[in-house]
């Protein structure tokens, strides 16, 4: 029976990798939604038109309009753009601030590492969300403010793992043999190092990516995200849920624009985790 | 050992010292002069006010002094139990903390407990029977609850319960019947992503050598469950429950807010609202200690649950 499994096992892993493309075609195809939302957009997601306001469905407002007449489909395709990239943005952030710092830490111990780690700690102490809240809040409501406040607060976790992986790798061989070698610690650091630390982290990235979407839709939710006039998922939410009762849609429609989103995004990231796991 | 126990101290000294600092810092952060905004009042009368009166509430906060000094009377206040006064309301912040922190740790006692309730066992059915019915549908239902946004669900909940069926009243969350709804959007979350690793914490204590071994001995298998992978898969479950109640205790916030439940989260929502930063600093300084603390206690459960822990620390067997 044996003979069977590398077979079995190729024909897994191309399937996966067909799953992967899919997925891949998604999250490419919410890019291009969201980078084109201008264009796709029928109407100005800003203006309302007050004698339209809470219209159901129509050839103009195909997903009817908010109780300022503003037109839900227009904002929901600006919310993708304000959506899919801050929460890109915070992502490559944190994961450029924590790897670097991480695997310094990692590599090079002592005080660096004593003095990295203990930020850390301090970092993690605080409940994470509350501590969003409270950083956003006294800075004040704005994307960038967001953004900002949930940068601080998530990069840590990134510096732990890239430190850890640092750690394991830095004993091995091969990095042994490299400095007989006479390679100096930049070039071990980036020849080694850093190629074998990638694969987790790019993957905890990607995973990250959709629950840091929710994340930056329930600062907007709670009115600390983005100005309301700014069209975002989580503060379009906010708006309709006054509605709640008489237009659930207001909430339900960027409600299921967020899930999807979030789905699309962690479905890759597990695939993606599989596939590395694999090889 | 007692070079350890000094460590160990120091090390939960400078944590402190960092979660006080990092507290106080964040009231210094918010633009504007804070003795401005106090006396301008909430409908920003911004420039109206005196030179002479921002300069008395100053020296009045001590807001004069360098950064420093200021930092040290605050947590020297802080340490007495006087963490300064509201700037809406005028109350003491401590006062209205201790009103507005049962509810939330209830809440997040409640939650965590169905959460381990419903987690531990699932996951180790989810374990035994690996990529089974049970464990499929048990991984789409994380999958589910990890995709969710919390305030998703929770309006969801209401709109069901409240708006449709009529169960509840939205108006009064106060009580039980209140906390049922809360509580089951914050415990799906949290089911949603502990299953899973309690399952992967099993599966992997399953792969050992140690249960080949004792399935070749002959050990009866429930023996090997309860007796040998259960018992190493209890710290690292252990440690992620101190985890997920800091996740509860900043979760909590935005179902608090929607569901109007008088917690400290709710409060925190409302501070940042009306821009009290001096009930912020308190707030996020009081859920960092009380996070601190159950972590500490979790670090503690170590030694008692892992006989291997104790000898390391230099102790015998007991």
């Amino acid at each position: 029976m044996s003979y069977l499994i590398p077979r079995r096992r190729a024909r897994v892993k191309k399937r996966r990798q067909i799953t992967l493309y899919l997925l891949m075609a998604l999250v490419l195809m919410l890019l291009l939604t969201a980078i084109f939302a201008p264009i796709l957009a029928p109407n100005d997601p800003s203006a309302g038109d007050i004698m339209q306001q809470q219209q159901g469905p129509s050839a103009q407002f195909p997903f009817g309009t908010d109780h300022l007449g503003r037109c839900v489909l227009s904002r929901i395709l600006y919310g993708a753009m304000t959506s899919v990239f801050s929460s890109l943005g915070i992502i490559a952030a944190v994961f450029v601030v924590g790897s670097v710092l991480g695997i310094l830490s990692g590599y090079f111990g002592g005080l660096v590492d004593t003095i990295i780690m203990r930020i850390t700690t301090i970092l993690q102490a605080f409940p994470r969300l509350l501590l969003a809240i409270a950083l956003a809040g006294v800075l004040g409501v704005g994307i960038g403010n967001t953004i900002l406040a949930l940068c601080v607060i998530y990069w840590t976790e990134y510096a732990r793992i890239a430190r850890s992986l640092t750690l394991s790798i830095k004993e091995r061989t091969y990095i042994k043999a490299a400095r007989v070698c006479g390679e100096n610690h930049v070039q071990i650091i980036l020849r080694h190092i850093i190629p074998n630390v990638f694969p987790s982290l790019i993957v905890t990235a990607t995973l990250d990516i959709g629950a840091m979407i929710m994340e930056v839709a329930a600062l907007s939710y709670l009115g600390l995200g983005v100005k309301p006039s700014m069209p975002e998922w989580g503060s379009m939410m906010n708006l309709g849920k006054q509605y709640l009762q008489s237009n659930p849609w207001l909430v339900l429609i960027p409600g299921i624009a967020i899930f999807i989103t979030v789905v699309i995004f962690n479905l890759f990231g597990e695939k993606l985790r599989d596939l590395f796991d694999l090889t | 050992m007692v070079k350890k126990l000094i460590f160990r101290i120091l090390h939960i000294a400078v944590v402190l010292l960092g979660v006080t600092f990092l507290s106080f810092t964040l009231l210094h952060l918010a633009p504007g002069n804070p003795a401005e905004k106090y006396l301008a009042g909430t409908d920003g009368n911004y420039g109206i006010v005196s030179q002479e009166a921002i300069r008395e509430q100053e020296r009045k906060w001590g807001l004069d002094k360098p950064f420093f000094v200021q930092y040290f009377v605050w947590l020297g206040n802080a340490c007495k139990g006087d963490l300064g006064n509201s700037y809406s309301t005028g109350h003491p912040v401590v006062s209205e903390l201790f009103s507005k922190v049962g509810p939330t740790v209830m809440l997040s006692v409640a939650a965590l407990f169905v959460t381990l309730l419903i987690s531990i066992p699932l996951g180790v059915l989810c374990a035994l029977y690996q990529d089974r019915l049970l464990d499929n549908i048990v991984r789409g239902f994380s999958f589910l609850g990890i995709s969710l946004p919390s305030f998703l669900t929770s309006l969801l909940l209401l709109y069901v319960f409240g708006l449709c069926l009529r169960w509840i009243n939205i108006t009064d969350p106060s009580g039980f019947v209140g906390m049922l709804l809360p509580m089951a959007v914050l415990a799906f979350q949290c089911t949603a992503k502990f299953t899973r690793q309690v399952r992967a914490v099993v599966l992997e204590q399953m792969n050992q050598e140690y249960v080949r071994g004792a399935v070749a001995r002959g050990v009866p298998k429930s023996r090997i469950l309860f007796s040998h992978v259960l018992r190493n898969a209890c710290l690292p479950i252990i440690t992620w429950v101190g985890l997920y109640f800091g996740i509860l205790l900043g979760g909590a916030s935005i179902v608090e807010t929607i569901f109007s439940w008088p917690g400290i989260g709710q409060l925190a929502v409302e501070s940042v609202g009306r821009q009290d930063y001096q009930m912020i600093q308190g707030i996020v300084l009081w859920m960092a200690l009380l996070y601190l603390a159950v972590n500490f206690l979790v670090d503690l459960s170590y030694s008692f649950l892992d006989p291997r822990i104790r000898v390391r620390k230099g102790g015998r067997l007991p």
